[in-house]
């Protein structure tokens, strides 16, 4: 009998072992919904912040992983909700031209950015028809962990890292959320390599004129969308990004988009990044608990929406 | 243990075909699938369909090889979702004959299921058509 109770209890501690290592908390789930929105709100909710609902205060919650909050996307404070002010200066590299990204020895990340087309896009017909249709299906490459390009690439709630190695002449843009991958983008004069096979992220080549560094990008495939679903896009795009820093915390984005296979002429669109100071990238795996093989292969037809984020 | 292999393998190659999946131009890519006058299999066709958009015109290569085709006209009525094909097809004569086909596209933006399914017209002949996109 002892011996019975003895193995049983055994077996209820192997089984909760394995539980554990094999399952990642709700909190933790990729779809960036439940535990991780919930954190945020209760960061957000003690730190009275200033920061645009969603992704920028779920992303300080999921990295700090203690609900503390984020430090606002106006203080470029320290995390704890550094009371909002003029924003510091524009920080710059010792050639003058403005750093993209945290600077040595501190933290931060970049939201925001990603806005598209909207109704005054020239679409082309068909592409119209498809911006409707992914609105009402969903059915989003970036959920099943797809790298995204172009604007996409900042469009996750958890913040994108500039990291500007002048030495090597390149800068990378790393994404937290998605396949957790980056986009280089080369700045040493190289042109585009005219037989391109089509990427996910395309190819980059950046070049500074005065404070905005632009980044010309051709060569993406279509097994992505580039940004929530509003502008398809063909294997014709050809995008050009102006990141302009203003200040310590603000980053505008001018995005140029020229595809002659979707649009009927090159149209234009801008928005602004903010800077979150408390936040850094931490390992984040989209593949982990994932439910869209789900819809993949199994019976599931649509994408739980009732969050405004999608990792 | 054989079978749980194949599921195995099956799984995996649903899911790869699944990472291919085209999200542009929704006729852009590989179909294939299968004409004919009754669900008999002897009344089938096997057909498969190259599509490729530049932007402003569709053009295809059907059943690549000796006896390909090229489309003479090829719309999406991207309102409806309707598609009219026309190119010629070889008779059992050897003859080129008119091929006219007016489906429809469902499942336009999706990854999945997306194929067109209608009717086609070869001379005097009328018959069923479907193809699928291979992903």
């Amino acid at each position: 009998m002892r011996l019975a109770a003895g193995f049983t209890a055994l077996l209820l501690v192997v089984s909760l072992s394995i539980v554990t290592l094999g399952q990642a908390p709700p909190a933790a789930a990729p779809a960036g919904q439940g535990g991780q929105r919930g954190q945020a709100a209760q960061g957000a909710v003690g730190q009275g912040l200033a920061g645009p609902p969603g992704a920028a205060n779920a992303n300080a919650a999921a990295n700090n992983g203690r609900g503390q909050g984020a430090a606002g996307n106006r203080g470029g404070g320290n995390g704890r909700g550094a009371a909002a002010g003029p924003a510091e200066p524009t920080p710059r590299w010792p050639d003058g031209h403005p750093r993209l990204g945290a600077l040595p020895g501190q933290k931060g990340l970049w939201n925001g950015g990603g806005s598209t087309a909207d109704a005054t896009t020239p679409y082309q017909p068909w592409a119209r028809a498809v911006s409707q249709v992914r609105r009402d299906e969903a059915m989003e490459p970036h959920t099943r962990c797809k790298p995204s390009g172009g604007p996409r690439q900042f469009l996750t709630p958890y913040g994108v890292d500039f990291t500007e190695l002048p030495e090597l002449q390149r800068v990378f843009i790393m994404d937290v959320g998605g396949p957790h991958t980056f986009r280089t983008i080369y700045t040493d004069g190289r042109p585009h390599p005219k037989d391109l096979t089509p990427s996910y992220y395309g190819h980059s080549i950046g070049k500074w004129e005065g404070d905005s560094f632009i980044v010309d990008t051709v060569g993406f495939n279509e097994r992505i969308w580039i940004d929530r679903g509003q502008a398809p896009h063909t294997e014709k795009l050809h995008l050009i990004e102006k990141f302009t820093r203003t200040d310590m915390n603000t980053m505008t984005y001018d995005l140029t988009v020229d595809d002659p296979g979707a649009y009927t002429a090159t149209w234009t669109k801008s928005s602004s990044m903010r800077f979150s100071a408390a936040s850094e990238l931490f390992e984040y795996v989209c593949q982990d608990n994932n439910y869209a093989p789900e819809l993949l292969v199994g019976t599931g037809e649509h994408v739980d929406r009732i969050s405004v984020i999608v990792p | 243990m054989k079978a749980v292999r194949v599921i195995s393998l099956l799984a995996i190659f649903a899911i790869a075909i699944s990472a291919f999946a085209q999200e542009g131009y929704p006729l852009s890519g590989t179909w294939s699938g299968d004409w004919g006058t009754s669900a008999k299999e002897q009344d089938r066709n096997q057909t498969t369909i190259v599509m490729t958009w530049d932007g402003k015109k569709l053009t295809g290569l059907v059943d690549p090889g000796p006896d390909s085709a090229t489309f003479k006209v090829a719309t999406l009525d991207s309102a409806k979702w309707t598609v009219h094909l026309e190119y010629d097809l070889k008779d059992k004569a050897g003859k080129p004959v008119p091929f006219v086909v007016d489906g429809k596209l469902e499942n336009a933006a999706s990854r999945k299921n997306r194929r067109i399914v209608g009717t086609f017209t070869h001379g005097t002949t009328k018959g069923d058509f479907k193809i699928a996109m291979d992903q």
